[in-house]
C-alpha cells in the first residue's frame, strides 16, 4: 500500500488535522523516534455497502475483491478495499477520483441495490510507524497487534482508546489508522501522549 | 560554610559482616519517622530498619497497639507506612516490599502524636469494649448521629492518610498484552514453567511482585541445585529466558486480579526504586493480560502461631527471619525464641545459630523428630519438644516470653513454665499456598489433612497451579511441578513444548511437610481471658473475638468475615485465614472443610488507582470532538460548552460583555439582521435503497411515502415504549435515497437504532445506511438577511420562495463552493442550512462572516440558538423530553399518523396509561414579574403556601430572558398541564422566595408564523 | 471481560460489543388485538436467569452486526454463537429456548402469526423458494430474531 501514501495530488481545502504542529517529542534516550505520525489527506474514501452480487462492478473499477476476505485489504495498485463486515468496506482511492469513481459504479449498479457513499471528509486517515508502533498502539487497542498475528494486509475496526478507528498493517512496523475527523484531534493528542516515553513526530 | 549533616546514629549494627544480596559497597541513606538511617543497595525498607534495629513501625488498626514487622514479602500484614512527601505521599505500603533508594522518606501510620507515645493506645486499655463488631454494636443508634460517629470512627479506626494534594503528579501506563502463558510468580516453580513453555517458542510473561527472581530460594543458603548454589541457578535460569525473543520477564510487578476468560490485570512498579526516576517512563505501569493458559506459581504463605502477645513488634514469621538473615545479611535478634508445629522452623533456627545468635526452639509437637531437628541439635540449639510459647510480653518490643510444657493440640498446659528473656520469636504454623488468585478465578479448593492448607482442587479458567501454591512444598516437587505445568500450558496454548521434563539435581535438607495442628495456643487461663493472643494483625482480630462471632450466631465464615473485618483490607486474610477458621470450627464443634474459606478478591495486593486510570485522566479522559470551524469560533473568543462529546461554541461574548449582553445581543441579531450557526454536530445519516421510504415511515411517526424529491420533512422517532428518542429533518435526494439528520447527542444511538431494527426485525427490507454526520459541514445563515447575504456570497439559485420554498433542499454553488442548501427553520426566521464538504467548512463559514459584514450578520452560539427555538416552543429531544415523554404529552398528535398500520411505538402510545389525565404535558410559562428567569429544573406548585412536602406538579424544562418579546419565558412539564391554560403556578426557591408564572401556550414570538418566508 | 467470538470479526474483547439483553422476543404489531397486560410481557418483561442464558449483542466497535449467542450466567461460558433470526444448534441452548415462558404467550402468537401475514404478500412469484427456506430457518417472529 506505499504507494498510496507517496501520492502528491493534494485534495483542495483544509484537512482534518490542518494547523496542527509543535507537538514533536524528543526521543529520551537521543535516539530513533519511537513513533511517527502522518496525515494522510490526500486519499480517497468510498464507503461500500452491498453483498457479493456487486463484486464484478466494483472489481472492474478497483481491481479489488469485494468483499474481501475478513479483516482483510484487498489492494491493486493505488485502491485498496478494506473489509469493514460482511456487508461494507471502504474503497481508498487516489485523491480527487473518490467522485468520479462513486458516479461511474452507482451507474454501473443502477438498479441494484447497493449504497456507495463518499466519505473523503469523513474520515481521517493517520500513518503511525515507528519502531514501537505496536507497543503505542498496545496502550489503547485491546487487539493482539504481535506481528505473528496482525500482519500487513490485515485490517480490523476496532476501539483505539475512547474513539472507533480502523487499523490496517501496511507493514512491520507502519499501521494506517483510519477515525472519524471529529475524533482525529483527540487521536492525535492521545498518540502523542502515549508516546512520551518513545519519542514523537506529527507531519501535518 | 559548616552546614554539616547530623551524623546518624550508631548505624546498621544489626547487619551481618557479609552474606545477602545486597551491596555493601553501596550505602543508602534514608529517613523514617524524622530520623536518618543507612542501608545498602538491595536493601527493602523492612531490611533495613531490622538492620539498624527498628522493629517498632506501626499502631495497630483498632487498638493502636505497637507494632511491627512480621513478614519479607507481600504478606506483611503489620508493617504499613507511609511513603513520600506532599503530592507524592502513599499510604499504607508494606515496609517488606517498599525497596531501599537514596534520600527515601517514610512516616508511621495511625499514632498520635507519635510512635512511641499514642494516645490512641488507650483503646487497648479498654480493650473489654471493643468486642468484635465493636462499632456496629455502639453506632447504631439514633440514625441521627451516623455522620457524627462516622467522622470520629473513620479518624480513630483508618489506616494511613492519603497524600496532602490531591492530585496525583506521577505519570502512569496501561498496556494490553497478549500472551500464550502468562506465569505468576518467578520463584522455583514459576521459573521451571517459563523456561519449558518459553523452549516451545509460546510468548511467555513471567511476572513476579519481588525486585528478582528467585522466591523463597533467593534465602535458602542451605541448598544447592545442578551442583550450584540456588541463586547461581536462579542467575541461569533467568539469563536462559532473557535470551529468548518472545519471552518477557517483568520483575516488581503483581499478578493482582484474575477475571474471566483469562483476563489478568498486572501493575509493574517502574520507578518506584529508583531515587531519580527519568522523567519519560511512568511511575507503574497496568499490564492488562490476555493469557491463552496461565500457570499459578505464586508460593505460600507462613502462618503465624496464636499465642498471647504474639503482636509484639520482635515477634515474626520464622521463614521471613530466615530471610533477613540470608538474603538481606540481617540479624533481626541476638536471643531468639523459634516457636513452631513443623520442621520448616528448624531451618531458620539453624541460620539464627549460624548468624551468632542464641537460639531456644518450642517444637509443639511432642515427639519432633527427624534430619533437621537432628541437625539443629547438633548445631547446639536447645530444642524443647512438646513446648509452647504461652506468653510474649514486653514494652514495644518482646523481651520475654513464657515457655510451658504442651498437651498435643498446645490446649492446655501440662507442665512447668520457664521464663527466658528474648529479642526475637520466631514462629511457624506451617504453610497456606497463596490460592488467591486461583480462587480469584473461581477455581475450587479441597482441604488436605496432612499439610493441614487449602490447596487448589480443580481450575474454572484455562489455568495450572505450580509447586507451593498447589501444595507442593517440597522443592523437587516444585521444580518438578513449574515444569509439568509449562509443557501443559505451552501445548494446550498450541505450541509443541518438549515433553521430556529434566528435574534438576537437588541437595537439599529433607523435612517434613506436615504440622501439627495447634491453632490457638492457651496461656493457662480460660478462654477469652489474659493477654491477647491475634488471628488477624491488619485488622485486629484476636481468637477471642472469632470466638464471640460464633456465640453470637455468626457462624457462616462469611459473615464471620464481615462482622470481625478479619481478611479484610489490605491484607485479603493471608497470614489469618486458616488460623481463624480453625478457630471458627473449633467454636462451632466443626471441621474446616466444612467451614470452608472465605472468597479471595481482587486485587491480591493494592493497585494505585493511578495506574488503573493511567491516561485516561484530563483532557485523554474522554474525547473532545471538534467542527472544522472550531479554528474560527476559537480565534473569535468564542466560549464552549460540551454537548455530549463535542465541543460547541456557547456565545461569542465583545470585549466587556456579560454572557447575558452577548447571549440578548445574538438572539437579537438572528431575528433583525442574521445570525449565523455552527450546526456542523447534527447527526446525518445517508439512507439508500428501495425501502427506504418504507423504512421510514416505520422509524418515524409520520408519513414518509410520499415526501417528494427534493423536500424536507420533520419527523419524532420513538422507542417502542412510545417514548420520544430523537427528532430531526430528512430530506428526500432520490426516490431511492434520503438525507436523515439527528440531534447532536443522539446522532450514534439513532444509527445504531435503526440498525437494529434492520438487522433483526426487519431483514426484508433493502436498505443501506452510513454516517455522513463528518462529511459535511453545516452553517446555519438565519434572519431576515439571509438570502441578501447569500446573494452577495454569490449564489447560482433562484432563492424566491416559490422556486425554493420551505422544507425543501437545493444544491448550488456558493462562493462557487459546492454545497447542499435546507430551507428549513430552528429560528422561526428564514433560514438556510448550509452543507459543505467537511474540508470546506471553514472556508465556508468565513466567506459567510465576510459576506455578511454589511448585513449586520452575527455569529451565534448554542445558548442563542436555545433561546431563539424556545421563544417559537420548539422542543429539543433531551431537555423537554427525558425518556418518559410522548407526542401528545407535547401536544404534538399532528405528527402522529393514526392511517399507518404501524410504527415504532405505536402499539404502546395505545395503552391505557398514555392518556391518563395526570401525565405531565408541556407548557408555556410567563412569569408575573417579567424580568425573572426561573431556574431550570424548579418544581411547580399550585400553592405555594401549603406545608411541606409539597405536592409538585412538575417541572421547569426551558427557561431564558427572551430579548426579542421583552420578558422571561419558560416551557415546562406540569401534570394535566394542557387544561390549564390561563392558571397560575408559583416556583418555591430554596431561599424562602416563590416565583409566579401564569401557563400559556408554548409559543411565545411571532405566533402566525409570518418570517419563515423573511 | 469476556472474550466473543464475533462471527465476522472473530474472538474480540467484551468492551468492542454491546448487550442487547434476552433474544428471541417476538415483535407483535400495532394491529394486533392483544391486551396492555400481554402486550407487556413483549415491551417490558425480561428474563435473568442463573445458568444458560439466550442473548443478543452487537460488535458495536466492530462490524456492528448483531447476533445471538448462548451464554451461562454462572461460569460465564458462551457455548454457541449463532446468527439473528435462527435458532441455536447445541440442544442445551435450545431447550433453554423451548422452555421459555415467553413461547406461551399472547405477545409471542400474535407476533408470530403477523410474522406469516406479513410474509405472504411480500412474497413475488420468483422468489418463493429461496424466501421459504429462509422463513424456514427463522424462529417464531422475526425478531427470534431480535
Amino acid at each position: 500500500m506505499a504507494d498510496i501514501m507517496t501520492g502528491d495530488a493534494m485534495l483542495p481545502g483544509r484537512s482534518a488535522l490542518a494547523g496542527r504542529a509543535g507537538m514533536n517529542v524528543a526521543a529520551p534516550d537521543g535516539g530513533k523516534t519511537g513513533l511517527r505520525v502522518q496525515e494522510v489527506a490526500h486519499i480517497g474514501k468510498i464507503n461500500i455497502r452491498g453483498t457479493k452480487s456487486i463484486a464484478k462492478v466494483i472489481w472492474n473499477h478497483t481491481g479489488c475483491d469485494f468483499p474481501p476476505a475478513n479483516n482483510m485489504v484487498s489492494s491493486a495498485g493505488a485502491r485498496h478495499i478494506v473489509w469493514l463486515g460482511p456487508d461494507e468496506a471502504l474503497l481508498l482511492c487516489e485523491a480527487g477520483m473518490e467522485r468520479d469513481l462513486r458516479r461511474k459504479i452507482s451507474a454501473d449498479l443502477a438498479g441494484q441495490h447497493f449504497a456507495a457513499t463518499n466519505v473523503t471528509d469523513a474520515l481521517c486517515v493517520l500513518k503511525v510507524e515507528g519502531p514501537d508502533v505496536r507497543a503505542v498502539l498496545a496502550k489503547g487497542c485491546a487487539l493482539d497487534l504481535h506481528p505473528g498475528k496482525f500482519g500487513p494486509g490485515q485490517c480490523a475496526q476496532t476501539v483505539l482508546a475512547h474513539a472507533g478507528v480502523t487499523i490496517i498493517a501496511t507493514d512491520e512496523n507502519c499501521f494506517l489508522l483510519i477515525c472519524r475527523t471529529s475524533f482525529a484531534p483527540y487521536t492525535l493528542d492521545w498518540l502523542q501522549d502515549a508516546a512520551l516515553e518513545f519519542g514523537f513526530v506529527f507531519q501535518g | 560554610m559548616g552546614l554539616m549533616k547530623a551524623k546518624p546514629a550508631a548505624q546498621q549494627m544489626r547487619r551481618r559482616s557479609s552474606g545477602g544480596r545486597i551491596d555493601r559497597t553501596k550505602p543508602v541513606t534514608f529517613t523514617f519517622d524524622g530520623r536518618s538511617y543507612q542501608g545498602y543497595e538491595g536493601d527493602t525498607l523492612a531490611s533495613a530498619l531490622l538492620a539498624n534495629n527498628v522493629h517498632l513501625l506501626g499502631r495497630s488498626f483498632k487498638y493502636h497497639r505497637p507494632r511491627g514487622i512480621v513478614g519479607s514479602g507481600s504478606e506483611e500484614p503489620n508493617a504499613l507506612i507511609r511513603l513520600g512527601r506532599g503530592a507524592y505521599a502513599e499510604p499504607n505500603l508494606r515496609a517488606t516490599q517498599i525497596e531501599l533508594y537514596e534520600g527515601l522518606y517514610a512516616e508511621s501510620q495511625n499514632r498520635t502524636p507519635s510512635l512511641k507515645f499514642d494516645i490512641g493506645a488507650v483503646n487497648s486499655l479498654l480493650e473489654r469494649f471493643f468486642p468484635a463488631g465493636f462499632y456496629y454494636k455502639t453506632f447504631m443508634w439514633p440514625a441521627s448521629m451516623w455522620m457524627t460517629y462516622e467522622h470520629v470512627i473513620r479518624r480513630a479506626a483508618g489506616l494511613g492518610r492519603v497524600a496532602d494534594d490531591h492530585n496525583d503528579p506521577d505519570r502512569y501506563e496501561k498496556a494490553h498484552v497478549h500472551c500464550d502463558v502468562l506465569v505468576a510468580g518467578g520463584g522455583a516453580a514459576g521459573l521451571m514453567a517459563a523456561l519449558h513453555a518459553g523452549r516451545s517458542g509460546a510468548r511467555v510473561i513471567l511476572a513476579d511482585e519481588q525486585n528478582e527472581f528467585g522466591g523463597w530460594l533467593l534465602a535458602e543458603n542451605d541448598t544447592r541445585i545442578e551442583g550450584v548454589d540456588a541463586n547461581s541457578w536462579i542467575a541461569g535460569m533467568v539469563a536462559d529466558l532473557a535470551a529468548m525473543p518472545e519471552v518477557t520477564l517483568l520483575p516488581r510487578t503483581t499478578v493482582f486480579g484474575y477475571m474471566d476468560h483469562n483476563y489478568l490485570t498486572l501493575v509493574e512498579r517502574v520507578t518506584d526504586h529508583l531515587a531519580e526516576r527519568p522523567a519519560h517512563l511512568p511511575r507503574q505501569r497496568l499490564w492488562k493480560v490476555r493469557a491463552g493458559q496461565t500457570v499459578l506459581a505464586q508460593g505460600a504463605h507462613e502462618r503465624p502461631l496464636v499465642f498471647s502477645g504474639n503482636d509484639l513488634p520482635g515477634v515474626m514469621l520464622a521463614g521471613a527471619v530466615r530471610h533477613f538473615i540470608n538474603r538481606f545479611g540481617v540479624l533481626p535478634g541476638n536471643r531468639a525464641i523459634v516457636v513452631t508445629n513443623n520442621d520448616d522452623a528448624y531451618r531458620t533456627a539453624i541460620s539464627l545459630n549460624e548468624a551468632g545468635a542464641n537460639v531456644v526452639v518450642a517444637d509443639l509437637r511432642i515427639g519432633a523428630s527427624g534430619p533437621l531437628i537432628t541437625a539443629a541439635k547438633d548445631a547446639g540449639i536447645a530444642v524443647m519438644a512438646g513446648h509452647a510459647v504461652t506468653l510474649a510480653d514486653g514494652n514495644h518490643r518482646v523481651a520475654r516470653v513464657e515457655i510451658s510444657a504442651v498437651n498435643e493440640g498446645a490446649t492446655q498446659i501440662t507442665g512447668d513454665t520457664v521464663h527466658m528473656d528474648c529479642d526475637l520469636i520466631a514462629m511457624s504454623g506451617g504453610l497456606s499456598p497463596a490460592v488467591h488468585l486461583h480462587s480469584q478465578a473461581r477455581g475450587k479448593l479441597a482441604w488436605d489433612d496432612r499439610t493441614l492448607c487449602f490447596k487448589p482442587s480443580a481450575t474454572h479458567e484455562a489455568s495450572f497451579n505450580a509447586g507451593a501454591c498447589n501444595g507442593s512444598f517440597d522443592l523437587g516437587a516444585a521444580l518438578r511441578e513449574g515444569a509439568r505445568a509449562g509443557v501443559k500450558a505451552a501445548t494446550a496454548a498450541g505450541f509443541k513444548a518438549f515433553t521430556s521434563i529434566e528435574t534438576p539435581a537437588l541437595d537439599t535438607p529433607k523435612q517434613s511437610w506436615r504440622p501439627l495442628a495447634a491453632w490457638k495456643i492457651t496461656n493457662g487461663e480460660e478462654p477469652g481471658r489474659g493477654p491477647k493472643a491475634f488471628v488477624d494483625f491488619q485488622n485486629d482480630v484476636t481468637a477471642s473475638d472469632v470466638a464471640l462471632a460464633a456465640r453470637e450466631g455468626f457462624q457462616s465464615v462469611e459473615h464471620l468475615k464481615r462482622y470481625t473485618t478479619m481478611g479484610m483490607a489490605t491484607d485479603q486474610g493471608k497470614t489469618s485465614n486458616i488460623n481463624a477458621l480453625a478457630i471458627l470450627a473449633d467454636a462451632l464443634g466443626s471441621e474446616i472443610p466444612e467451614v470452608g474459606t472465605t472468597t479471595f478478591r481482587m486485587p491480591y495486593t493494592p493497585a494505585n488507582i493511578g495506574a488503573i486510570a493511567a491516561r485516561d485522566i484530563g483532557h485523554l479522559f474522554d474525547p473532545t470532538r471538534l467542527t472544522r470551524m472550531d479554528e474560527w469560533h476559537r480565534a473569535n473568543g468564542a466560549t464552549f460548552e460540551h454537548v455530549g462529546q463535542w465541543m460547541r461554541a456557547w456565545y461569542y461574548p465583545q470585549e466587556g460583555e456579560t454572557m447575558a449582553e452577548a447571549v440578548n445581543r445574538e438572539v437579537l441579531a438572528a431575528r433583525t439582521t442574521a445570525g449565523l450557526l455552527d450546526a456542523s454536530t447534527l447527526g446525518k445519516i445517508d439512507i439508500r435503497g428501495p425501502d427506504a421510504a418504507e423504512f421510514l415511515n416505520r422509524i418515524y411517526t409520520n408519513s414518509w411515502l410520499r415526501l417528494g424529491i427534493g423536500k424536507c420533512r420533520y419527523g419524532l422517532m420513538l422507542k417502542d415504549d412510545g417514548m420520544i428518542m430523537d427528532d430531526g429533518v430528512t430530506t428526500r435526494l432520490a426516490e431511492d435515497h434520503f438525507h436523515m439528520t439527528t440531534t447532536t447527542g443522539g446522532a450514534a444511538g439513532v444509527l445504531d437504532w435503526m440498525e437494529e431494527w434492520l438487522q433483526t426485525e426487519w431483514p426484508d427490507l433493502k436498505v443501506y445506511l452510513t454516517s455522513v454526520t463528518e462529511e459535511w459541514s453545516v452553517a446555519t445563515l438565519s434572519g431576515p438577511n439571509a438570502a441578501k447575504i447569500l446573494e452577495a456570497a454569490g449564489i447560482d439559485i433562484d432563492l424566491g420562495a416559490s422556486s425554493f420554498p420551505f422544507m425543501s433542499m437545493q444544491e448550488a454553488h456558493l462562493g462557487g463552493l459546492p454545497v447542499r442548501i435546507f430551507r428549513i427553520s430552528f429560528t422561526g426566521e428564514l433560514s438556510y442550512e448550509i452543507n459543505v464538504k467537511a474540508r470546506h467548512g471553514l472556508a465556508l463559514w468565513t466567506l459567510l462572516m465576510k459576506a455578511g459584514t454589511d448585513f449586520g450578520i452575527t455569529p451565534y452560539g448554542t445558548e442563542a440558538m436555545h433561546v431563539l427555538r424556545a421563544e417559537k416552543g420548539f422542543i429539543i429531544v433531551g431537555q423537554e423530553t427525558d425518556g418518559s415523554v410522548t407526542p401528545p404529552d407535547l401536544n404534538m398528535n399532528w405528527i402522529v399518523s393514526d392511517v399507518k398500520a404501524d410504527f415504532i411505538g405505536k402499539r404502546a402510545l395505545a395503552r391505557a396509561s398514555m392518556s391518563y389525565d395526570d401525565r405531565k404535558q408541556l407548557v408555556g410559562l410567563m412569569t408575573t414579574d417579567s424580568q425573572r428567569v426561573i431556574p431550570e429544573g424548579a418544581h411547580a406548585v399550585i400553592d405555594p403556601d401549603q406545608p411541606m412536602p409539597m405536592e409538585m406538579l412538575g417541572q421547569v424544562t426551558s427557561s431564558y430572558y427572551s430579548p426579542n418579546v421583552g420578558a422571561s419565558i419558560a416551557m415546562a412539564m406540569l401534570k394535566g398541564g394542557h387544561s390549564m391554560l390561563g392558571s397560575k403556578v408559583y416556583f418555591p426557591m430554596l431561599d424562602g422566595d416563590v416565583i409566579e408564572a401564569e401557563i400559556v401556550e408554548p409559543m411565545f414570538f411571532d405566533a402566525k408564523g409570518e418570517r419563515i418566508n423573511g | 471481560m469476556l472474550i466473543i467470538n464475533c462471527p465476522h470479526c472473530g474472538p474480540r474483547e467484551e468492551s468492542e460489543f454491546a448487550c442487547g439483553g434476552e433474544a428471541h422476543i417476538a415483535r407483535p404489531l400495532a394491529e394486533n388485538s392483544i391486551s396492555d397486560a400481554e402486550f407487556a410481557d413483549y415491551l417490558f418483561l425480561r428474563d435473568n436467569p442463573k445458568g444458560l442464558f439466550l442473548e443478543r449483542w452487537r460488535h458495536s466497535a466492530g462490524c456492528r452486526r448483531w447476533f445471538n449467542i448462548a451464554r451461562d450466567t454462572v461460569s460465564h461460558e458462551i457455548i454457541e454463537v449463532y446468527p439473528m433470526g435462527a435458532l441455536p444448534r447445541k440442544k442445551d441452548a435450545l431447550a433453554t429456548h423451548a422452555a421459555s415462558w415467553r413461547r406461551d404467550t399472547a405477545a409471542e402468537k400474535a407476533a408470530e402469526r403477523a410474522a406469516q401475514k406479513a410474509q405472504k404478500p411480500a412474497q413475488k412469484p420468483a422468489q418463493k423458494p429461496a424466501r421459504q427456506k429462509a422463513a424456514a430457518k427463522k424462529a417464531p417472529g422475526k425478531r427470534g430474531g431480535k
